[in-house]
C-alpha cells in the first residue's frame, strides 16, 4: 500500500481496536465489582 | 467465564482477523479513492453494530416499561440488557463518527461539515451519551423508568440519520447499500465487507453478553441490599407443581 490516504486507513483501523479495548477493560471493572458485589449478599 | 463464551470469542477473533486479511490485502483497492476506502470495511460495521444495539435497546425499553411493575424478574432482565446493548451502541456509533472523520480528511481535505448525516449522528451519539449519564448518575425509583422513555424518545433519531442523505443533500456521499439504481459496490469487494460485518457484530454480541452478566449481577445485588434493609426476604422461586 503506498498512497496518500495510508496514514488515515492506519489510524482508522487502530481506533477501532483501541476504542473497543478501552470498552472491554471496562467491562472487565464491571464483571470484578458484580463478582465483588455478589459474595456481599 | 463459561465455555460457549470461551468458544464464541475464538471463533469471533478468526472471523475478525480474516476480515482484517481480506480487507487489507485481498480485495482490490477502489479506483477512485485508492487505499484509503478500505476504511469502509471497518466504517461500515460501526453503523450495523449501532443500528442493532439501538435497536435492542429500543426493544428492551419498552419490555421494562410494559412489565416494570408485574414481573419484576423480566424487567431486571430488560433493564440490564437495555443499558448494556445501548454501551455498545454509543461505542460503535463513536468510532462510525472517528473512521467516517479519518475518511473525510483523507478524500474531503476536512475533519468534520456540518451537513444532516453527520449532524443528526452526532446528536444521536450525544442522546445516548446523555441516556447512560442519566443511568449512572440520577437516583430514585423512577430513574430506570425515566431512562427507558428517554431511550424511545432518543431512538426517532436512528430513521433520520439513516434517512437523512436520501432526504437531504450532504457531504456525505449518497447511499452505497439499496440506494439510488447502480449504487453498491464491486462483487469483489463484497467478501471484506461480510466478513468484517460478521466478526465486528459477533464481538459485539460476546462483550454485551459479558457486560449484561455483571449489570444484572449488580441490580440483583441491590434489589437485595435494598430488601435487607427493609428487613423482607427475597421471594424463592417455586417448584413446579409443588405447594
Amino acid at each position: 500500500m503506498s498512497d496518500i490516504g495510508q496514514r488515515h486507513l492506519i489510524l482508522a483501523y487502530a481506533a477501532t481496536f483501541v476504542i473497543h479495548l478501552v470498552y472491554l477493560s471496562f467491562v472487565a471493572v464491571k464483571w470484578r465489582a458484580a463478582k465483588r458485589a455478589e459474595k456481599h449478599i | 467465564m463459561k465455555l460457549w463464551r470461551w468458544l464464541w470469542l475464538a471463533v469471533t477473533l478468526g472471523v475478525l482477523a480474516e476480515g482484517f486479511r481480506v480487507a487489507l490485502w485481498v480485495v482490490p483497492a477502489d479506483a477512485a479513492q485508492g487505499n484509503v476506502q478500505r476504511i469502509f470495511y471497518y466504517h461500515i460495521p460501526s453503523w450495523a453494530g449501532m443500528g442493532l444495539f439501538f435497536a435492542i435497546n429500543l426493544i428492551c425499553s419498552l419490555v421494562y416499561l410494559a412489565v416494570r411493575n408485574r414481573n419484576h424478574e423480566l424487567a431486571i432482565k430488560a433493564d440490564s440488557l437495555a443499558v448494556t446493548s445501548a454501551e455498545m451502541g454509543v461505542v460503535f456509533c463513536l468510532i462510525g463518527l472517528v473512521t467516517g472523520s479519518l475518511w473525510g480528511r483523507a478524500v474531503w481535505g476536512i475533519w468534520w461539515t456540518w451537513d444532516a448525516r453527520l449532524t443528526s449522528t452526532l446528536v444521536l451519539w450525544l442522546i445516548y451519551v446523555a441516556y447512560l449519564l442519566l443511568r449512572r448518575f440520577a437516583a430514585g425509583p423512577q430513574m430506570r423508568t425515566l431512562a427507558a422513555v428517554m431511550a424511545i424518545f432518543g431512538y426517532l433519531d436512528v430513521p433520520l440519520v439513516y434517512m437523512s442523505t436520501r432526504w437531504w443533500r450532504t457531504q456525505h456521499p449518497a447511499p452505497v447499500f439499496g440506494g439510488a439504481p447502480g449504487s453498491g459496490i464491486d462483487p469483489s469487494m463484497m467478501p471484506a465487507v461480510w466478513w468484517n460485518l460478521a466478526g465486528w457484530l459477533m464481538w459485539g454480541i460476546f462483550v454485551v453478553s459479558l457486560r449484561y452478566v455483571s449489570e444484572y449481577r449488580t441490580q440483583k445485588a441491590e434489589q437485595a441490599a435494598a430488601l435487607r434493609a427493609l428487613d423482607v426476604v427475597p421471594e424463592q422461586p417455586q417448584m413446579a407443581g409443588g405447594r
